[in-house]
């Protein structure tokens, strides 16, 4: 394998946060969670030589990554999400506020794992913030459907997790 | 006022952005591209691969087989598995085209294209194995009559080229025509065994897309 160019690597190391939100989205387990990062890396070392230094990195970068979480990897095992939020209990750091924000953002995480693939990709998109425009430009849909498929999906995860 | 849908996108940022991963250096970037990818484009490819090394491998003994072969009837053998590797050539041609086409659909195309594109290739190769596995039943199943029948007489074995040999090709008809239905039956239940699973996901994730 060729050593990949600094570019490369400077633009995986300038995105690794964003790619690894993803991975935890999609996979549970942490080991899978590390092959599907892998994974990502792969594909996006493959497509690197195409992408166009005009086009939103972050679309590409997002675009990749949910091809390959959604559809390309068969590699992680599907575990069912457990029956009950409260099932899993992650490590908690010791300062009380930062512990309750991130066992907040696990109880999001376990709530979105029960979502389907197609809708973790656009509450995903929805938290990062990205607009309506690049919603759609990132899935392959219109504008409109973007926004309406978004509000129904806001919904449903407000009945799984109640403080959304 | 804050609204709670943006509070949650404002939790979401404090939670998820507070700690950065640390940097990868070159040497574990370069490590991660050096790991075999699990894709399911990648897998087949490497099957595939492998399987047109054995290809390769017959279609340079079968000719040499073929011409140091003395009885006509092993030649007429040896001469269809040439003809059924030359039918591979084409197989092998056609499955890796699709194999690169479903791996350039991850690279940068909106989720909507790649689902469109993953599902149409892995369709399309799913009925090349089949129809693959059907067309070389019963050709392989003539292989394995002229075979017998050398073995069983080596020096009469000539006589299968005569027509008082109908019977055996009317015995073989009526074996072949319902070995062929059962092994389109079996290699249909094995696909969807092996793909069944992922390609009903692909779709439905497709069709979830697509509805408004």
């Amino acid at each position: 394998m060729a050593i990949p160019l600094p570019d490369f690597v400077t633009v995986v190391n300038e995105h690794q946060a964003l790619l690894r939100r993803v991975c935890r989205l999609y996979c549970a387990d942490p080991t899978d969670r590390e092959d599907l990062f892998q994974e990502i890396v792969l594909q996006l070392w493959r497509a690197w030589p195409r992408f166009e230094p005009r086009a939103k990195r972050s679309t590409w970068l997002y675009r990749i990554a949910l091809n390959v979480a959604i559809s390309d990897f068969r590699g992680r095992t599907r575990r069912p999400p457990p029956d009950r939020l409260g099932d899993h209990v992650p490590e908690l750091p010791d300062d009380p506020a930062a512990a309750e924000a991130q066992a907040d953002i696990e109880q999001l995480y376990r709530a979105i794992e029960r979502l389907s693939e197609v809708e973790k990709a656009f509450i995903l998109l929805y938290l990062e913030e990205r607009s309506y425009e690049e919603i759609a430009d990132i899935l392959g849909i219109t504008v409109n459907n973007a926004r309406v498929r978004l509000h129904r999906i806001q919904d449903k995860l407000r009945t799984l997790f109640p403080r959304a | 006022m804050e609204r709670p849908d943006d509070d949650l996108r404002a939790r979401w940022q404090r939670a998820t952005h507070a700690a950065a991963p640390p940097p990868l250096a070159p040497a574990a970037v370069t490590a991660l591209l050096a790991q075999r990818s699990q894709g399911i484009g990648a897998r087949l490819r490497r099957t595939a691969r492998l399987e047109l090394g054995g290809l390769v491998l017959a279609l340079i003994g079968l000719p040499i087989l073929l011409y140091q072969t003395q009885s006509r009837v092993l030649q007429l053998a040896e001469a269809l598995l040439l003809v059924v590797c030359l039918g591979f050539c084409y197989y092998y041609a056609r499955k890796l085209r699709l194999l690169r086409l479903m791996d350039e659909a991850a690279a940068g195309g909106d989720v909507r294209a790649h689902l469109q594109t993953l599902v149409g290739a892995l369709r399309r190769l799913l009925r090349l194995y089949e129809r693959q596995v059907v067309l070389l039943t019963p050709v392989f199943l003539l292989i394995g009559l002229i075979a017998g029948a050398v073995e069983g007489a080596p020096a009469g074995a000539t006589r299968l080229l005569s027509w008082h040999a109908w019977p055996l090709y009317v015995g073989y008809g009526v074996l072949a025509v319902p070995l062929t239905l059962l092994q389109r039956w079996g290699v249909r239940w094995y696909l969807r065994q092996l793909y069944g699973r992922h390609l009903d996901q692909l779709e439905s994730d497709l069709r979830e897309l697509e509805e408004n």
